[in-house]
Formats: structure tokens, sequence, C-alpha cells
């Protein structure tokens, strides 16, 4: 009886070890939610979606909604033609600066008061397709060249970041600084900026 | 009811297949160490057989190994050339190794009953100060700068994180004989990717980190600042108008400035990093020793003196064990590498340079392993005592369940060998100022006595007035 017992204790420890040992070794399983685009959730505390569009959003109606606008339309009588130029990402992250850029311009040409044209990168595909044309199709539908429209103005930028830790705490300061450049006269028409500020707390380090 | 003598033993034989079989799932399963798992890394690295070495980090990987498969793998993928993946493997130990920093040490208390590595492995403080070199390296094979300099940006706020772990670590609340906040190689590439980035102030003050960081470590490292920091600062103070600044560094550092920062025109500026050999591994020392039934406990140091000539000279058969004691201790070994650096020339006039050595990780490791030594003991005999008092408590319920315990732990113990392999065992570094132009570079490896022991060459080498090249190579 007593080594029927023993085998019993025997092989409910091995089977608690043994799990024990697994779940070192175990990874957890993973869950997937599907979610609004538009919802807010800050994990890490990193630069992220709704930052970027936020951010596009309120410069481009800052923007806009200044001085300049009103008296370019007064002048030229119609809308200014803008290009997005580059936004230098200064900061101590990998920002994904072409999706912000894309939020830039998707909000300047959702305004409906300027005029968007492509960006250089995107213009060299344009004139390869163009140049295609003049070779493969008909006269009737070919575009032409030297119809592109030039910009009167170019958005610029740059990203900055000024990050304070402290035992595990984090502040995270963002600043999104952007220039409307006359391309004629290289003069500045307008300049903005938008902060974001970030309190990221986390554990304590411990050994 | 009581058994036959024949029906106790089948019953016996059966429990002790019933161990041996235990014994050996654990040794085919959780218990062959990283080291062992990864025996043939280095090979496939060196053979540049990185598709195999990919392969064989994915089948070694355990679940509190991820984030050193990570590096392993971020590692072995920048050599590869797919720095796009490199970047986002190591991006991901980055947030892995923050997150395992912050957490408690819930493992812990699985680890006195097996071993130390059942805990997530949170890499040493001088490995992930790697990383930044690694993924710098990458953005710039991309030409993506402003991502390079992401890095440099980043690279000085790890090395404040790291040295707050490091202190969090110090349980007797010392500092360490080698502050990583001063990582000299680390401050003196911040400074030269802000300079080519065009942020002369972040690069002056990292090459003043780096001047004082070389000062302050150099000689525990074995390494000292390159003869090119000088001037660098020279150079970037005087766009800056810092005489001051650079005064106080001069009468610090004196000797830093011995070459002099003569006028060279519009040149620009190649870097060729040179990374050799391997750092040193973890490997484990393993000591069995029985405890008789028979041992008087009364006098300690008898005792120990009694168990320490069974390890050295064994025992005899007609003994009685009361319990098999096992320990496994992590010892470092590493190699010198053959190739200690390299003359570097264009074959044009002023196109030569010899590397430097800028960064010992042997070194780091060394100190790392040394400092982290009497914690690991005092773990050890933690954990063998452990494991005996567990023993000890089951077997008062069964003897059987003891002897269990006693195998169990007994196989479970191996010393945590666990250290980023692939990484080199130092860095050196070439400096050429050169007039606009391209260039075929030719690399002379030489061992420590001078003598060439390869040649290699890095053809079409452009160089544009006040860039800068960034290039890395890696031998063995």
């Amino acid at each position: 009886m007593s080594t029927r017992i023993d085998c019993r204790l025997a092989l409910a420890l091995a089977l608690v070890l043994a799990v024990a040992a697994m779940v070192s070794g175990c990874s957890g399983g993973k869950t997937v939610t599907r979610m609004e685009t538009d919802s807010v959730v800050d994990l890490s505390g990193n630069w992220n979606d709704t930052d970027s569009r936020l951010t596009a959003e309120t410069l481009i109606s800052q923007s806009l909604g200044s001085g300049w606008y009103g008296e370019y339309r007064y002048q030229a009588g119609a809308n200014p033609v803008v290009i997005v130029g580059p936004i230098r990402n200064k900061s101590a992250e990998h920002i994904p600066v072409k999706t912000f850029v894309a939020d830039l311009e998707r909000a300047l040409i959702n305004s409906g008061k300027v005029t968007m044209v492509a960006s250089s990168e995107e213009r060299e595909a344009l004139r390869g397709e163009r140049a295609d044309q003049q070779e493969y199709s008909s006269v009737a539908t070919m575009s032409a060249w030297g119809r592109e429209m030039g910009a009167d103005f170019m958005l610029l930028g740059e990203i900055n970041t000024i990050i304070d830790r402290e035992q595990g705490d984090e502040v995270k300061f963002y600043q999104v600084d952007v220039y409307l450049v006359n391309l004629e006269t290289n003069v500045k028409a307008w300049a903005g900026y938008q902060k974001i500020k970030k309190y990221v707390s986390r554990d304590g380090y411990r050994p | 009811m009581t058994q036959g003598f024949g029906q106790r033993m089948g019953a016996r034989r059966r429990v002790g297949a019933g161990l041996i079989l235990i014994m050996m799932a654990l040794a085919l399963t959780g218990c062959s160490t990283y080291a062992e798992r990864n025996a043939r890394l280095r090979d496939d690295v060196a053979r540049h057989d990185f598709d195999k070495a990919l392969e064989g980090i994915a089948e070694a990987e355990r679940g509190s190994d991820r984030l050193l498969n990570l590096l392993e793998k971020g590692l072995v993928l920048h050599y590869a050339d797919r720095w796009t993946e490199s970047n986002a493997v190591f991006q991901e130990a980055e947030e892995l190794a923050d997150d395992l920093y912050t957490k408690s040490v819930s493992q812990a208390v699985v680890s006195l009953l097996t071993n130390d590595g059942t805990i997530d492995y949170r890499a040493a403080p001088f490995e992930m100060a790697m990383v930044p070199y690694f993924r710098s390296l990458n953005y710039v094979a991309m030409g993506d700068r402003d991502g390079a300099l992401v890095e440099a940006r980043k690279a000085e706020l790890r090395l404040r994180d790291l040295a707050e772990v490091e202190r969090a670590l110090d349980q007797n609340d010392q500092e360490s004989a080698v502050s990583l906040d001063d990582h000299a190689f680390v401050h003196i590439l911040r400074g030269m990717l802000h300079e080519w980035g065009g942020e002369i102030n972040d690069a002056f003050l990292a090459y003043r980190r780096a001047a004082l960081a070389y000062g302050a470590t150099g000689g525990v490292l074995g390494v000292k600042a390159p003869s090119c920091l000088g001037s660098d600062l020279v150079r970037t103070a005087g766009r800056l108008g810092f005489s001051d600044e650079l005064a106080e560094i001069q009468t610090v550092l004196p000797n830093l400035f011995i070459e002099p920062d003569l006028p060279q025109g519009r040149v620009g500026r190649v870097v060729l990093f040179l990374e050799t050999g391997w750092v040193p591994r973890r490997t484990s020392i393993e000591a069995d020793i029985p405890i008789f039934e028979s041992d008087r406990r009364g006098d300690m140091d008898l005792w120990a003196s009694s168990l320490q000539s069974r390890y050295v000279y064994g025992w005899g058969r007609d003994v009685k064990i009361s319990y098999w004691l096992r320990f496994a201790l992590p010892d470092l070994i590493g190699e010198a590498p053959v190739i200690v650096g390299a003359r570097v020339s264009t074959g044009t006039l002023g196109g030569h340079a010899r590397t430097e050595p800028v960064e010992s990780v042997a070194s780091r490791s060394r100190l790392d392993f040394e400092s982290s030594k009497d914690g690991i003991l005092l773990k050890t005999i933690g954990r063998a005592l452990s494991k005996y008092l567990a023993k000890e408590a089951i077997e008062d319920k069964s003897q059987l369940a003891g002897l269990l315990a006693n195998v169990f732990g007994a196989a479970t113990e191996r010393a945590d060998t666990r250290n980023w392999l692939t990484l080199p065992h130092g860095i050196s570094m070439a400096r050429l100022d050169l007039p606009p132009g391209t260039y075929d570079l030719e690399i002379e490896l030489v061992d420590a006595r001078d003598r060439i022991v390869d040649v290699r060459s890095i053809k079409d080498v452009a160089v544009r007035a006040d860039g800068w090249v960034f290039l890395s190579r890696r031998v063995f």
C-alpha cells in the first residue's frame, strides 16, 4: 500500500514539476481584436497614428485659417497651389514620416481650399508614365508634355522631441514645426506648430 | 495488508524506469543550455551561411531566451545585408528589453527549483548598448540618414537608461568600476553621425562625452581615444565658436590634441569599422557530490572538507546516498581574435590609415561577468539549498517522492550560459580624410604581430566634399 501511495505522490510531483518546467519555457497565446481606425489607443507612449492624424488636421486648419490664405486669394483670385516637401524627423524615435506627410496632404486636399500637386517622387513616376504614353497611347488620349502645374507654396517641417526620464517614468514632448514657403520668393508665408506631451509611467526597475 | 518483496521490487523498478524517462525528457527538452542549443551558430555566421544561422536560431528558440534570440537574429540579418528586417527585429528586441526591465521577476521561484535559464534573459547593459551601433549602420546602408540620426539620439537616451538600470540592479548601491553611461565608442559614433547630419552642436557634445569617457574607462577596457577625436573636437568647436569649452577639454585631456588639426580644404571623411573575433562565451562548470546517509553534519567545516575531497577523489561503492548534490556555475571563456586590425589604403597620396581599437566588447563582457560572479554564486548556493530543503520536506511524506525531487533538482541544475554569441570581440576604426572622388579601398588585415593575414577590398567608395561615408566589415 505504502509503495502505491509513494507512486501516486511521485507521479503527482513529477506532473507538477514537469508543468512548472514547461510553463517556464512556454509563451502565451495571442488575441486579435478589430477596432475602429479612429479610436485612440496609447500603448508605448510613442508617436502613433492618432498623433499623426490629429497633428496634421490641426496644422492645416491653423494654416488655412491664417492671414496668408486670404491675402493670396485676394491677390491671385484663385486657390494657392501647394506641395508638401520634406518633413524631417529630428526626434529620438523612428516616426513614419511618410504617413504624416500623407495625413497633411489629405487634410489639405479635403479642405477644398488649396490645389495640391504631386511630390517630386510622384512626379518622376508620372513623367515615366507620360513618356510611355507618347510611345504607346493614341494621339487623342495621350497626355501632353509641358502642362504640369507648378506649386506656389511648399510646406516644410520637422518633428522634434524632448524626453525627460527618471526612475522609469517618462515625459515625452513632441513639437512639430511646419512652414509654408513661397517657392518664388523663399518668403515664409506662415509658420505653425503643434505640441504633444505624454506622460509614460512604468513600474520601477526590479532586479 | 503487506506487499511481498517481489511486488515491492517490481513497483520500484517501474518507478525507477519512470525516473529515468523523466530525466531523459528533461534533458531532451528544457534542460539543454543556450550555448548547447546554438553550438553551430558562430560557425554558420563565420561561413557567411546566414540562412542556416537564422534557421538554427529559430530552432533553438525558447520562451525565456526571446530577447537573446532577437538580438542574435537582428545581428545575423545585419551581416546578411537584410537591413530592414534587421532593424525590425532589433526594434522588437529593444521594446522587449524595456518591457522585461520593468517587470518583477515572478519566475524567480521556478528558477530556485530548476535553474536560472528559466528566467527571461534581460541582456547585459553592454549588450543593449551595441544595438544602436548596428541599427545605425543598417540605416546608413539603406541611405537613410535621418534614420541613422534617430539611432544617434536614441543611443544617448539608451545609455542614460542603461546607467539607471545598472544602478537599480546594483544591490550594494555602489558605482560600477566602469559606468556604461561612459560608453566612449557609442558617443564617438553619435558624434560622427550628428556631424554627418549637420547637427554640429550635438556632434561636439558627443565628441566631448567620448573624450571624457575614453579618459575614464580606456585603461580598464584596454582602448584609448582614437587619434581623430582631438581633430573632431577642434573642428566642431571651431564651427560653433566654443573656444572656452575646447580649452577646458584640452586642459583635462592634453594628450588628445597631440596631432595638429591641419586645414585640409574640402574633404570627405571615410570611416571603416572593423569588427574582429567573437565576444567571450559563457560555459558551464558542473559538480556532482553525493551526500551520504552516514555524513556527520554537526561540524560544517569538516563536512565541507569531506565533500570537497569526495568531489576531487571520488567515493567508494559501499555507501548509502541520501542526497545527490549537483551545482552548476557559469564561466567565461574567450579567445583573442587572430585579426586585430587593418591597414587601409586608397593607393593615393595621403590615403592611408591604420585601424585603432575603439571598443572592447570582450573587456566589457568580462567586467560584467566579474561583477555578477558573487551574485551568481550566492544564487547557486541558494538554489542548491532550496532543492535540498524541498527534497527533505517531500521526503517526510514519501521517500520515493523525495528521491524524485532530488533527481529532478539534479537533472534541471544548469548554469545560465546565455550571452549574445554573435557579438564581436572588439571594434577598431580607421578614418580617412579624402578629397572628393571615387576610391577603391584596399584593406590589409593584420594579426597581433602586424603580419598580413588577409587582404580585402571595397570598391567604388564615393567621397563628397564635407560628406561622410560609413563602412563596416566583420572578420573572424
